[in-house]
């Protein structure tokens, strides 16, 4: 068994709980902690006594998406790529790193042959929501939020939730990056079912020990008719277009929008930077707190 | 008029019934079955004063799924460690699996439109039976799964298509049954209405189609039906109809030998109690309901 630092690896009840373990950053996803998902998952894949994996975040967060501290160097006004880059060169590791950071391990876990499972308690911010979204099941506590905030400062976002929520309900809170309740991705068909905090990794193990009921082989086929049947209605074709254009999106950055955003992270950290940016957006029109 | 042994043919209102009537065998799809339900819908084709059709089953059954009694259906025993039936090759199985589901394509494609009443189980093809229909009407005592995924067999795409990825794999990998409301719920019928009601409700809505041109209520339809097509579901259906055939063919031993032993010595009773004790009570069958 792999030795994990951002991750907890825990078999049990036919399955494995695989925890995105770094609670000191609300579990935002680095590299390191996407790189031993990867060896995770290929762990759980080969070891006949799991059926189905659930992941789950630590500490009342599932995660807020990509780690912004891993973001790129200083910007060069009024060109909006990193100083000293060309714009060739830009565009190719943003579209290399989207092809083998996204979209390769969208596909992965989307063609995976035993159920993922994503038990969403806390944030589900981002690329994390993507991460949440394409498992195979997503079952959310009742204080789960979902959202892409990152939109508000220039990135793109994942057809997956038109592909789950529909046209219009995607539109509406992607465009703006806006947060979403629990209840509000039930209803939009985000997640499975919404379920009490405290009883949200029980749902998700009584469902593994449900599959582990059912031969794998027909587990596997199953899931493959779902999976590899939205691939022919044209899925694929959706997030390899979906790839090339996050590739643009990080090259859509002007001057007059993001270099406030940039300057307030110089000077105050992320925290600065997120005050600044979603600040305008305050408060959520259907965050949790809106419905209280 | 053709004559029908297994079916009912009974013009009214502008339209026709057709009920599934077997109901010693919860109308379970037998071959002769399917021969009459395609003589019936030529028939309707012919017959210009039917409007639209309206399907539904004899007794507390729409339809149990495929006929599995060995002289009606196409059940036989099972060579082990081979695990195909006795004295065929794979290849004859593969084969016979792969022509299947071509049955049902014919009422997607229908020229009139074809509303299925949903009167009580409707279980593995017999919900496909159900979903395939252009309009679907629940009674309260309708039940909807695919059961058969735990003795190995294959779901249908139709569930992901209607009832959307995660509902469709949250129900399809274990066969758990859902009541009328869930299926509401998902999308996978239109309405739910009191068992009393529904033959009236679907016959009201018979009445209102033939109250549109003929031609124009056939456009329409296939604006519908083509355009999934055309977005990719006659690839995914021709994908599932080819998944059909391993899911049928991969069996192990341990899991499947016991349970055809039982039916063997013991009758289908036994045989459904073997395979389906081990997920009783049914989480979201309409007994959970009555509890919460």
């Amino acid at each position: 068994m792999a030795n994990y630092q951002a991750l907890l690896y825990e078999k049990q009840r036919k399955g494995v709980l695989i925890t995105l373990n770094r609670p000191n950053a609300l579990n935002a996803m680095n590299q390191e902690l996407m790189g031993e998902l990867d060896q995770a998952l290929a762990e759980a894949e080969t070891d006949g006594e799991i059926r189905a994996v659930v992941i789950s975040g630590a500490q009342g967060a599932f995660s807020v998406g990509e780690d912004l501290n891993d973001e790129a160097p200083d910007t060069a006004w009024p060109y909006g790529i990193p100083q000293g880059a060309s714009l060739v060169h830009v565009y190719n590791q943003y579209r290399d790193a989207d092809r083998k950071d996204i979209l390769g391990r969208q596909l992965y876990r989307w063609q995976y042959p035993k159920p993922i499972i994503g038990a969403v308690s806390g944030w589900c911010l981002g690329a994390a929501s993507w991460l949440a979204l394409t498992c195979h099941l997503t079952i959310a506590a009742d204080d789960a939020v979902f959202g892409q905030p990152q939109v508000r400062h220039g990135a793109n976002t994942d057809f997956i939730w038109v592909a789950l929520a529909g046209f219009k309900n995607a539109l509406r809170y992607s465009l703006t990056g806006d947060h979403i309740d629990a209840q509000e991705a039930l209803r939009i068909g985000l997640v499975n079912q919404v379920v009490p905090q405290n009883q949200l990794l029980e749902t998700c193990f009584a469902f593994v020990e449900r599959v582990a009921l059912v031969p794998p082989e027909t587990i596997k086929i199953n899931l493959h008719i779902s999976t590899m049947g939205l691939e022919m209605m044209g899925l694929r074709k959706a997030w390899t277009l979906n790839s090339e254009l996050a590739a643009m999106a990080q090259l859509s950055k002007r001057e007059a929008f993001n270099r406030r955003l940039e300057e307030a992270k110089q000077k105050g950290g992320v925290e600065a930077f997120l005050q600044a940016r979603d600040g305008p957006f305050q408060p959520e029109p259907f965050g949790p707190r809106a419905k209280k | 008029m053709s004559e029908y042994k297994e079916l009912l043919y009974e013009k009214r209102r502008g339209g026709v019934l057709l009920t599934l009537n077997r109901p010693e065998a919860m109308n379970a799809i037998s071959r002769n079955l399917i021969k009459e339900l395609h003589e019936a819908l030529d028939e309707v084709e012919a017959d210009p004063e039917i409007r639209a059709v309206v399907i539904t089953g004899a007794g507390r059954a729409f339809s149990a799924g495929m006929d599995q009694g060995r002289a009606t259906g196409r059940r036989r025993d099972l060579h082990w460690p081979y695990g195909i039936p006795t004295g065929l090759s794979a290849a004859e199985v593969i084969d016979s699996w792969r022509s299947e589901s071509r049955n049902f394509r014919r009422l997607w494609e229908f020229g009139k439109p074809i509303i299925g009443a949903i009167n009580g189980w409707a279980m593995g093809a017999g919900s496909w039976l159900a979903l395939f229909t252009h309009i679907t009407i629940a009674s309260e005592n309708a039940v909807f799964a695919q059961p058969e995924v735990r003795h190995g067999s294959n779901t249908s795409f139709m569930w992901t298509l209607l009832g959307g990825f995660k509902n469709a794999l949250r129900y399809g990998l274990t066969g758990d049954h859902i009541d009328a409301r869930e299926a509401l719920r998902i999308g996978l019928v239109v309405k739910v209405v009191a068992a009393e009601q529904l033959l009236d409700e679907c016959f009201a809505i018979v009445e209102r189609i033939a109250l549109v041109p003929p031609e124009t209520v056939k456009i329409n339809l296939q604006i519908a039906t083509m355009g999934l097509d055309m977005m990719g579901l006659r690839d995914a259906l021709t994908l599932d109809n080819q998944l059909s055939a391993p899911a049928h063919v991969m069996l192990r031993e341990e899991l499947r030998r016991p349970l055809d032993e039982a039916r063997f010595n013991e009758g289908i009773k036994k045989y459904l109690m073997l395979r389906d004790g081990p997920f009783q009570p049914e989480p979201f069958g309409p007994r959970a309901r009555k509890k919460d």
